[in-house]
């Protein structure tokens, strides 16, 4: 992703958000579809955290740690649950310029 | 550079003549790079999110991913190891997402043939947060665009070592100001 000059996104600012239930999509706890988006040269960090919020209804904080995610380990996976919900995030994300895939969570 | 700014009334963005018509060139290639045999002849430019939705493919529709490597990131594929999972996704959203990307530049260039608010130095115009959201699609869709063609890396020099004789001298300075651009228009979405 590109970071701009503009404002920076600290990451020690983002606190740990791994368990958050409020924005969950899913309560399966073993859920077996996930939506990962791809790093890519081009996307912006902002924008890649501001499509999060906006398709996934995340905290800024949560939206911010998979971004930083998915620069710095290469993906992430950004939604989990069923097929067909995976599919439709992955839509989503495409109309928006994310590089996005489903995939069984095995 | 363009200005992009939240004010009371929405989102005020200021462009002056060179940047609008630059705007206007760019927007106006990827349109045409969007469009194709199966767009329709009339549409209302609502209805794009429903076709996504409904996600159905018509008996023509694409399985495979465009030969152009800059549609192909436009467009692509949803399944990684399973062609035949990608082919089937294809077949049900391509033709919804091209639909929906056409909109996204239809609206940025009517917005910018519109009434701008003109002034001295260029024009002034107000657009509202689902509009900017058009835009942010649009202008992140030029930039994907630009950055296969001008294969453009992460980590690279910011114009890719290429010296201003090199003819990608230009278009990486117009991708590199759209950057601006469009980070300037996520901050003032999103209040930052």
């Amino acid at each position: 992703m590109t970071e701009t000059g503009a404002g920076t996104l600290a990451p020690e600012a983002a606190p740990d958000v791994g368990i958050d239930p409020g924005t969950e999509t899913k309560t399966d706890p073993d859920p077996p579809w996930v939506t990962v988006v791809w790093n890519d040269p081009v996307n912006l960090m902002s924008y890649v955290t501001h499509v999060l919020q906006r398709l996934f209804g995340y905290s800024k904080e949560k939206a911010t740690s998979l971004m930083l995610d998915v620069h710095e380990k290469g993906r992430a996976a950004v939604s989990s649950g069923s097929r067909e919900q995976m599919e439709h995030a992955a839509a989503r994300l495409h109309a928006a310029g994310l590089w996005a895939t489903v995939a069984q969570d095995k | 550079m363009a200005l992009v700014r939240r004010r009371r009334g929405g989102i005020v963005v200021s462009v002056d003549h060179d940047e609008l018509a630059m705007l206007t060139q760019v927007v106006g290639e990827i349109r045409e790079l969007l469009a194709g045999d199966d767009e329709p002849t009339e549409r209302t430019g609502d209805d794009a999110f429903q076709e996504l939705v409904a996600g159905i493919g018509g008996q023509d529709a694409p399985v495979e991913a465009p030969a152009d490597p800059a549609l192909a990131r436009l467009f692509p594929d949803a399944y990684r190891d399973d062609p035949e999972a990608a082919a089937e996704w294809r077949r049900l959203t391509e033709s919804g997402l091209r639909t929906q990307k056409r909109a996204n530049a239809d609206r940025i260039l009517a917005d910018l043939g519109g009434d701008l608010r003109t002034g001295p130095h260029g024009g002034k115009l107000t657009i509202d947060d689902d509009t900017a959201e058009a835009w942010l699609a649009a202008l992140n869709d030029v930039r994907l665009v630009l950055g296969v063609r001008l294969d453009v890396t992460e980590d690279g020099d910011p114009f890719g070592g290429y010296d201003r004789h090199d003819p990608r001298a230009h278009p990486f300075l117009i991708y590199h100001w759209l950057t601006a651009v469009q980070d300037g228009l996520v901050r003032a979405v999103s209040g930052d």
